[in-house]
This record gives structure tokens, sequence and C-alpha cells, in this order.
């Protein structure tokens, strides 16, 4: 069989599994295991077991449930009450205020959970009941929570860029400092887009009345305190080098568990629901990778990988024209794959097109994970529309949650292109690190 | 029927405890990774053994998490066409479906016991100055598969019920 053929029927079948329903991880192991058996023999599926035991082996892997655990357990530690509260008496006196404040705690959350999930459902059952009360539009409330939300896989720590960095042989720890600018970047653009549309339809988001007086803002911002040390933990560890990521994520993990202990919430039942919480979303995520990891292996032994890079090459049109594709197709997949096989599949697949045509690896790996972001935002499969049509109050629809987040959508498409323009705000970070 | 009935409720059972009881190494790794640090810089005197206990630790964690995921059926799929079918069309395409879901935890759990028997019968050591064994968790792996294909084979028979009776029996 030619290798034309062979790439064909491997994508198609893929395409075929998952359209039937198999789930993600079973179908790329199966069509691995056809390929290798028609291809290379039976003798030759050893490479089965053999891939799937190097990803158990990895040691950066351990950093997956480590922040997921982190996520889990920050979910349930009442730290973003207090959050919330300090970011909105610094922000609320302004027209949008409390969205302004909704930004400022997604990008805390985002500094201390690497999923979405936790991220935006712990701020959004916070932050939609009060910004609806005060007469917020409905879409700003729900919109703002939505992209904030999203900011938790670009911000460090983040699971989406391990997988990432890991499944196409990139620095781990280079990639996830290469989110933080990026992210504040982004948040930045959010918060012109709250600016102006204060400024163009001030009724959509009226201003705290009476404002409050400094004492009360800096009394009340005790609550930056727990967070800000939780973050200084974790990537201040990592970025001096002190530890390496796994070991600032169990820092991390340790670190939010002594949060709640500080916030009285802690208990054994809290502790538990958390683990069980973790242990579901990690096995989801390896057997997806067992999966994928097969895949990707067989892909690459059969020629795969070295002939889309040549085919590529040899193509000789405009770099930015198939970064432009590229990018379209992974916002296509956003809409319907989940983050976990759109990382594991178009993952490697892109980094073998695009490095060799003179992207950098750590910015593509950047500009990846946003895209990845509009995929949690976009209609019918993007996960924080569910996230949020299960925390607001039923009078909002899934309609009125899909209508709400077309600008943050926007933005963070804003975000890529100046990212395209200035490469330099993904590289500095990962450039300065001590090792 | 009630021998299945008893097949179902004990691999059920299995896959729950062991599960339950996996869920819990997340904190020993937790501890141990943190205690590494502590030691190599307060007591400026690192363990040789810190990164490959919990390197063992969540090898086993993420193989015996696959049957507890599928036992609560969570294993993330694609279910735009899916969902749109009746109960009895669902089991059968799932019935389809399960074909290569045996193909791959079938192989994973073939090679993985030629895998495990060739290091255990070398007593393969990691490449880590320390040099501790690697063959348990490789025979954790042809564990892992085996608890994957019981719970696995469990679907398949609660499958083929409601294609035959159309309903959500056992």
């Amino acid at each position: 069989m030619t290798i034309e053929l062979i790439i064909l029927l491997m994508f198609g079948s893929l395409l075929l599994l998952l359209l039937l329903g198999v789930p993600i991880g079973f179908a790329l192991g199966s069509v691995a295991v056809g390929a290798i058996y028609f291809q290379q023999g039976s003798n030759a599926l050893i490479t089965i077991a053999y891939s799937t035991f190097a990803l158990m082996w990895q040691i950066l892997f351990m950093t997956v449930p480590l922040f997921v655990f982190m996520g889990a357990v920050l979910q349930r530690s009442g730290i973003a009450g207090g959050l919330y509260e300090a970011a909105y008496r610094w922000a609320g006196s302004t027209k949008g205020g409390l969205a302004l404040g909704t930004v400022i705690v997604g990008v805390f959350f985002a500094a201390m959970t690497g999923i979405t999930g936790a991220s935006t459902i712990t701020m959004g059952i916070i932050a939609i009941p009060s910004m609806l009360s005060r007469g917020y539009d409905k879409k700003l409330a729900v919109g703002c929570v939505a992209g904030s939300g999203s900011l938790a896989i670009l911000i460090p720590p983040s699971v989406p860029m391990v997988l990432l960095a890991l499944f196409t042989r990139q620095s781990v720890g280079k990639m996830l400092m290469g989110g933080i600018l990026p992210g504040l970047l982004i948040a930045f653009l959010f918060v012109c887009y709250i600016m102006i549309n204060g400024f163009l339809r001030p009724k959509t988001c009226p201003a705290h009345p009476q404002g409050f007086t400094l004492k009360e803002k800096i009394v009340f911002s005790i609550g930056f305190i727990l967070p800000l040390g939780l973050i200084g933990l974790v990537l201040g560890s990592m970025f001096f080098g002190v530890a390496t990521p796994t070991e600032a994520a169990a820092l991390g993990a340790l670190g939010t568990v002594g949060c709640c202990i500080l916030q009285k919430k802690f208990s054994w039942r809290l502790i538990r629901e958390a683990t069980l919480d973790t242990f579901m979303l990690t096995g989801v995520v390896m057997w997806i990778g067992f999966g994928a990891q097969c895949f990707s292996t067989t892909f690459t032994s059969i020629g795969g990988i070295d002939f889309i890079s040549e085919l590529m090459l040899g193509l000789q049109v405009n770099r930015w024209l198939v970064l432009t594709i590229i990018t379209l197709i992974l916002l296509v997949l956003g809409c319907f794959l989940d983050p976990t096989s759109i990382i594991m599949i178009a993952g490697p697949i892109s980094f073998s097109i695009l490095i060799p045509l003179g992207f950098d690896p750590i910015w593509w790996g950047v500009v990846f994970v946003i895209l990845l972001e509009c995929g949690y935002l976009t209609p019918p499969f993007g996960f924080n529309l569910f996230y949020l049509k299960s925390i607001v109050p039923p009078d909002i629809t899934m309609g009125d949650i899909i209508n709400s987040i077309w600008p943050w959508f926007f933005m963070l498409l804003l975000g890529v292109v100046i990212l395209s323009i200035f490469p330099q705000v993904v590289l500095f970070i990962p450039n300065a690190m001590t090792r | 029927m009630k021998r299945l009935r008893v097949f179902l409720t004990a691999v059920d059972a299995i896959s729950e405890w062991s599960g339950k009881g996996c869920a819990y190494l997340v904190l020993v790794g937790m501890v141990i990774l943190v205690w590494e640090v502590v030691s190599r810089y307060a007591f400026s005197h690192p363990t040789m053994w810190a990164h490959g206990i919990s390197q063992r630790l969540f090898a086993v964690y993420y193989i015996l998490a696959g049957a507890y995921v599928l036992r609560y059926n969570r294993h993330v799929s694609v279910d735009t066409l899916y969902n749109r079918f009746s109960l009895r069309t669902k089991a059968i395409l799932s019935l389809v479906g399960s074909i290569f879901f045996f193909a791959f935890c079938g192989v994973l759990l073939w090679t993985g016991i030629d895998f495990a028997w060739t290091s255990l019968s070398q007593l393969e050591p990691d490449e880590t100055p320390w040099r501790a064994p690697v063959y348990p968790v490789k025979i954790i792996l042809a564990l892992g598969a085996f608890l994957i294909l019981m719970q696995g084979l469990a679907k398949f028979c609660r499958d083929l019920v409601s294609a035959v009776t159309g309903k959500e029996e056992i």
C-alpha cells in the first residue's frame, strides 16, 4: 500500500468510528492496532503495550492529576468568595465594574487552576447572580464568565498545555511560562471590551451607586493574599528552577489543601470528593492518551509525519497562509471534539507542519491553546456552554448563553492576531527562565 | 439470567473498589514529591527514591482508572449522531463499537502479558542510579487491561440485553 492510502485509511476509519460513538481513546487505539497488524504483522503489535507503558512512565504526566486535584480542591475551598469581594471593591464603582472584577478573578483563578471547568463554575456561581442582581445585561454577565473562565488553560498551571508539550516533545516548563503574558494580554483585551461596552451601552452595566472608601478597599484586599501566595508558590518555584514542574504541581496541590484549612473549609469529605473527581478526570484524559500514543507512534513509524511535513515543505506556499488554514481547521475541530483529543491528534501533526516552516514551537503551542479556548466557547460542543448552563438561573437559556460568547470569542482571535505580529510577547518569559 | 446478574454485580464491585482504592494514590504521590523538595532545600539532601516511587504510583493510578471510568460510562465520545437514536439503536451501535474496544484492550492485555513476562524474567531495573525494579508496573499494566476488559464485557452484556428487549434492565 502507498503511504497516501494508509494515511487516508487511518483517518477515514478514525472518523467513522468517532461518528459511530466509539469512545475516542478506544477508536484511536483500535485504528493503531489495525494499521500495525495489516502493515507490519502481528509481531509488531507489542508497540501497543510499549506505547501505553511509555505514557504511564512519563514523569511529567504526574502534573496532570496534581493540577486537576488543585482545581478540584479550590473549587470547594471558598477562596473564590473573598477574591471576588476584593476585586469588586477595587473595580465596582466604575461602569461595568463587576464585569471587570470578574475578569480579574478569572486571571487569578487561571493562575491557580489548570482546567477550565473548575475556574468557570467556581467564578460563575458567585459572579453571575451578583451581576444580574445589579441590573447587568445577562449577555454581558454570562459572556464575561465564559471568556474569563477559558483563561484557565492559557495562564499556567494548565493541563492542556502540559499535554500538548508532552505530545509534541517540547519543554513543559517553557510552554507553561509562555502562557503568562498572552494570558494577561487577552485579559486586557477583555477589559477594553468591557470599558467600550460600558461607554456605548451604559445601561447594560450600571456602576455601583456610592462606591467604596479607600479603607474599605484595603480591608477587603485580604482576599488577594491566599491566592497570591499560592500563585507565587507554583509559578515562582517553576520559573526560578527551584522545583521541576511536577514538584511545583505537588506543592500547589498541597498548598490548596492548606488554603482550605486556613479558610476553615477543610473536611475529609471535601478531600474524598476532590480525590474521586480527580481520578475520574485523569482516567478520562489518560485513556484518550493511551489510544493517542499508540496512534501517533504507529503513524510516525509508518512515515506519516515525515510524509506530511515533506508535502507541506514541497508546496512552496506562504507560511502565513498555511498557519491560517490550520487555525481554521482547529476552530472547526473545537466545535465538535474535546480539547484532549484535539491536542493529541492535531497537536503533533500541526507541529510537524508549522515548525519546519519556521514558526517557533513554544509560540505555536501557546497559540494552539488559545484556539482550544475558542473551542471551549463555540457551539454545539463548547464545554463552557454546558458548565454555564448548569449554574445559571433557569430563565437564561442555552440560546442566551451561545449568543453571549461571541465578543469574547473575537477578543481571543484578536489576541492570536496580536501574538502573530509580536511573538516576543509569548517568548519573553520562557527565554528569561533560569533553566 | 441470574448468573449474568451475579457476574455484572461482581465486575462493577471490582472496578468500583479497585478505583476507589487507587484514587487516593494522588495524595500519597503529592506528599512524596513535596517531601523531595523539602528534603532537598531544608536538609540539602535530595532523596533518590521520591521521583521513582511517585512515578510508579501514578503509573498504577492511570492504568487502573480505565475500568472505573468505564463502569460509570464516562469515556469521552463524540455523541452528535449517537444521542439522536432510540435506546435499542444505541445499544446496537454500542455493540458494534465494542468490537473496536475489544480489539484495542484485548491486544493491550495480550501484548501487556508478553511485555510483563519479558521484564519479570530479567528482573528489569529502571535506568536511574536507584535501579529499582520496573516489572511490577508492567504486571499492573496487564492487570489494568484485564480489569477494563472485564468491565467492557459487562457493558457488552448489558447492551446485548437492551438490544434484545429494548429496555435498560440490568
